[in-house]
């Protein structure tokens, strides 16, 4: 028996009579959250240690802080760090310099910084929740390392809440960040003996680089003539280094760098600091936060290793995953995919996101083994990767398997697909109703699950997923003889009968069945026996649909 | 005759336990229904007397929603209860039936086309449908189990299933190479023996192009 309820304590408990579309709708969505944890949980777990990944965090954060200062010689110079903890995983979301008075002060040894940070990151900030701002402090022979945590502020959208086991950035990330830097920096010309503060927004999506723009190039000090002047390779590299941080954050976001130049005479190029780096992120993430959570689980195991994590991917299939694929698609706006000729599939999609999600799981199990595995391959580069790292190619067969999609939901299901839609009914439905699990384990053929809109008509209503909760309903096999009797009843009277004519055939049976749904016997003051219900239905549907026998 | 062997239902135990898809059973009655009694009026299929002579219920690929074996023992008789709401089953179905278990649909022996030791075939029945479908999926009962774990193992040996732990594959439509060897089936098939019970199935292609297949043998 274990931990489910045998039937006979589901009916103790009382059987669900009444039970209406919210709550229905409730379980389903909380199904769908749990799928989601599931998701998240593996990813965590499977065949990684996530102490490790704590430790990397610290790892990372730390060389980047001691590769920040190791440039710095100017007594007074502040450099702060604004992260976001949570759950070990440390998100740069901020980061500020101050110049000092000028003064150089003499050698200070990386080590004895590195080690007042990591007793910090790892004591202090252990596994807080929040907002930490590092401040350090150039001194003569050292760097001051003060600590804020207390400061309140909102959760940034793109904080990570899983700590990533890497030891850097990915080449490809360096190289695009460096080539990007690069472009920018020849656009840029510093009066000669002058200086100039620059603005510049660099646009992200996950690690990627979405996007650079030069906001605004206003000379603050004139020199005393002479042609303008390029920014120095040092400069361009230390952007990079101030830039690459932000990358490990999630979602779109823009990150706002202001830089201060100045060119000395007799030197060949302008120097340059950044004075302020900060993200700007949209007024509201879109998507709800259960698919920020697959998207930063799934991101997690791609960015620890790209083979492994696509594998590990793969291992969930494209129905497991439908929920993250629904959640992308919303979270990129349905433009993104739409095309000519999309109507039911651009509808669906356009429901919450659980829904669109269990309609998304139906859908695509009307496509071919290798239709399939191409549109899990092309969805996973879009989502990983981003969507302008697909070919011309793949971005036409990514469309086409849309429109695909759209032809299939359309055609009638065949009897194969039917027992296999029977089958994750069922599964749904003991997931539904726990305390039925047991009995439809042991008992299925007694207990059939009935879908009130018939499978037979599922094409009729291509964007509504035919399995939905709210469309299952468990019943005594006698009774499902009944209300069968009268679904081929109005078969024989419309042999291609409208999506209007089949809602409301489902209506008028509902409305005598209703009191049987969800029941593992006959309902209590009811005084009607099922018979009368299936008569009382006929004679409605008779008067409904004239020629009905 | 109870104590008849049962390789395939040996067959089906191990594969469930060597591949820990999960099994569930419960212990035979004091008195199990006997080869040759009559279940609603028709003689009880004299393997499943075997079987039931061993097991009082049981749950084959629990993990994978598979197929259940009606229960009949001093603690439930639910095979004796769903064989009497299925009554109302046979006019339609033209013959009587008698049910011993499922998975999402029935599975069924059927007396009338017992053979000379009154063994039984095996039909699976889908009354989801408002007219019934019906498909062949074994000579005798035991080879039914035999089919169902051949099945089973095609289904966790496939790199789909290992992959992503999913079911990939239904019974018995993506089973035809398994029945196929089943030769007393292929030839009661070819001898139109079912022919009257998948009256409703002809109209279906996915059911022709299946049948042809198990028919060819292609073993």
């Amino acid at each position: 028996m274990g931990e489910r309820l045998v039937a006979e304590e589901a009916w103790a408990r009382g059987p669900d009579v009444g039970v209406n579309h919210e709550e229905v709708g409730e379980r389903a969505r909380r199904v769908e959250e749990e799928r989601a944890q599931a998701l998240v949980l593996a990813a965590q777990r499977e065949g990684r240690d996530p102490e490790e990944a704590r430790e990397a965090e610290v790892d990372r954060a730390l060389a980047r802080m001691v590769g920040q200062c190791s440039g710095v010689e100017e007594v007074g110079a502040v450099l702060a760090f604004t992260f976001w903890v949570e759950g070990g995983a440390l998100t740069l979301v901020g980061y500020q310099e101050e110049r000092g008075g000028g003064r150089v002060g003499r050698l200070v040894e990386a080590q004895g910084l590195a080690r007042v940070l990591r007793l910090v990151l790892t004591e202090y900030v252990g596994r807080r929740t929040g907002e930490v701002v590092l401040r350090l402090r150039r001194e003569e022979a050292r760097w001051a390392v003060d600590y804020e945590a207390s400061r309140p502020s909102a959760r940034p959208s793109e904080a990570r809440t899983l700590p990533v086991r890497t030891s850097g950035t990915p080449a490809g990330t360096f190289l695009a960040f460096q080539e990007a830097a690069g472009r920018w920096s020849r656009a840029v010309q510093v009066p000669a003996g002058g200086a100039a503060r620059v603005e510049l927004e660099v646009r992200l999506e996950d690690g990627r680089l979405a996007g650079w723009e030069l906001r605004e190039v206003r000379r603050t000090r004139e020199g005393p003539g002479g042609s303008p002047q390029l920014l120095s390779p040092e400069v361009v590299g230390h952007l990079v280094q101030v830039l690459l941080p932000f990358s490990e954050g999630l979602g779109s976001r823009t990150v706002q760098v202001v830089l201060r130049a100045e060119h000395r005479l007799g030197e060949a190029r302008a120097r340059g600091r950044v004075e302020s780096a900060r993200v700007e992120r949209p007024p509201q993430p879109p998507g709800p936060s259960w698919y920020l959570s697959m998207h930063e689980a799934t991101l997690l195991r791609w960015r620890e290793g790209v083979v492994e994590g696509s594998a590990w991917l793969a291992q969930w299939g494209v129905e497991e995953l439908a929920l993250w694929l629904v959640g992308g698609i919303i979270a990129r706006g349905l433009g993104f995919f739409a095309t000519e000729g999309l109507e039911w599939v651009t509808r669906a999609l356009g429901r919450e996101p659980e829904v669109a999600a269990g309609w998304m799981r139906t859908a695509l199990k009307r496509l071919t083994k290798e239709e399939k595995t191409t549109f899990e391959q092309l969805w996973q580069k879009v989502a990983l990767e981003g969507e302008q790292t697909l070919s011309r190619g793949e971005r036409k067969a990514l469309r086409g398997l849309f429109v695909r999609l759209e032809e299939a939901i359309q055609e009638p299901l065949d009897d194969t697909l039917k027992k296999t839609l029977r089958e994750e009914a069922r599964t749904y439905y003991a997931e539904l109703y726990p305390q039925f699990a047991e009995l439809l384990r042991k008992r299925g053929v007694a207990f059939p699950i009935h879908h009130r809109r018939p499978l037979q008509y599922a094409h009729l209503f291509p964007d509504e997923n035919i399995n939905a909760g709210e469309n299952l309903a468990m019943l005594q096999k006698y009774v499902h003889g009944e209300i069968n009797f009268l679904w081929g009843r109005f078969r024989s009277a419309r042999s291609n009968p409208t999506a209007d004519e089949v809602r409301r055939a489902a209506e008028i049976i509902d409305r005598h069945f209703e009191p049987w749904y969800h029941r593992i016997d006959d309902p209590p003051g009811v005084l009607k026996t099922a018979e009368q219900a299936r008569e009382a239905a006929l004679r409605e549907l008779r008067s409904q649909f004239p020629g009905l026998r | 005759m109870e104590s008849m062997a049962l390789p395939g239902l040996e067959r089906l135990l191990n594969v469930c336990q060597r591949w820990e898809l999960g099994l569930e059973t419960s212990p035979p009655a004091r008195e199990p229904l006997k080869a040759g009694s009559l279940l609603e009026g028709v003689p009880f299929d004299p393997i499943l007397a075997s079987v039931y002579a061993r097991l009082g219920h049981a749950v084959f690929a629990v993990r994978l929603m598979g197929v259940a074996l009606e229960q009949s023992n001093d603690e439930a008789r639910n095979l004796e209860e769903t064989n009497k709401q299925w009554r109302k089953w046979w006019k339609e179905l033209g013959e009587p039936v008698i049910v011993f278990g499922g998975d999402v649909y029935a599975y069924a022996t059927v007396p009338g086309l017992a053979d000379e030791w009154g063994r039984q075939p095996v039909v699976e029945v889908d009354t989801y449908e408002p007219d019934v479908h019906v498909l062949p999926v074994a000579s005798n009962v035991d080879r039914f189990f035999d089919s169902y774990s051949r099945y089973l193992e095609a289904l966790v040996s496939d790199p789909r299933y290992q992959e992503s732990g999913k079911k990939e594959l239904t019974f018995p439509w993506d089973a035809a190479e398994i029945l196929a060897r089943d030769e007393r089936l292929v030839e009661l098939m070819r001898a139109g023996r079912f022919d009257s019970l998948m009256k409703n199935m002809k109209e279906s292609n996915a059911t022709r192009r299946w049948a042809a297949k198990v028919m060819r043998g292609e073993g």
